[in-house]
């Protein structure tokens, strides 16, 4: 099923060149830089926090 | 989430030795709410930080969106021809009875009050005490002066 989370990760995941399957940081990383925001401390915020999303 | 077995879980993190399902229930939404709320932190909407952010979005985006169906916006819009029901208040009965007969016979009471529910959950309607109401236009909803 699709659902309005998947429209809106999908053309993001697409810009990152990243498959929609098991991701780590290095495919978080590309995602993040389809953001374009050029702050390191938020990116690894970032990262943390879809880490923690895990736990 | 599955992690190589290591003794420092921050450098599991930082080395990137732990991969996450995109297709695991929720891992999707979540991942667009912290983004969301990177974008917030980033912007200064919030003081908090991310993770407590992407913890309270979700909450905050829980919203439904109204949207009036073109038949309901043809309805207003014969209501709002009468200079009298765009200005003043009247009741559900008499809005009702204010619409043309070939409307009446394509739109019966019970869907009459369905159509102003829909209005009244869309925030386009006005209301005073005795059940008398006004309805706003769709295309300019501010309170009408």
């Amino acid at each position: 099923m699709t659902t309005a989370d998947d429209d809106l990760l999908a053309p993001l995941l697409a810009a990152a060149g990243v498959a929609d399957g098991p991701v780590g940081v290095a495919e978080l990383t590309a995602l993040w830089e389809t953001v374009g925001i050029a702050d390191d401390a938020l990116r690894d915020e970032f990262i943390d926090t879809v880490a923690g999303l895990c736990r | 989430m599955e992690s190589v077995q290591n003794a420092d879980p921050e450098l599991h993190l930082r080395l990137g030795h732990w991969k996450i399902d995109l297709a695991r229930q929720g891992i999707r939404a979540g991942i667009i709410s912290a983004i969301a709320a990177a974008v917030l932190v980033h912007q200064g909407f919030t003081e908090f930080g991310v993770a407590f952010a992407t913890a309270v979005l979700p909450a905050v985006f829980d919203v439904e969106r109204i949207e009036l169906s073109p038949g309901d916006r043809r309805l207003v819009s014969e209501i709002r021809l009468k200079y009298a029901y765009r200005h003043a208040f009247a009741t559900e009965d008499e809005l009702y009875g204010s619409l043309p007969t070939v409307a009446r016979d394509a739109i019966n009471r019970y869907d009459f009050a369905d159509f102003i529910g829909r209005l009244r959950a869309a925030g386009l309607i006005d209301e005073t005490g005795g059940h008398r109401l006004r309805l706003r236009d769709p295309d300019d909803p501010r309170p009408i002066g």
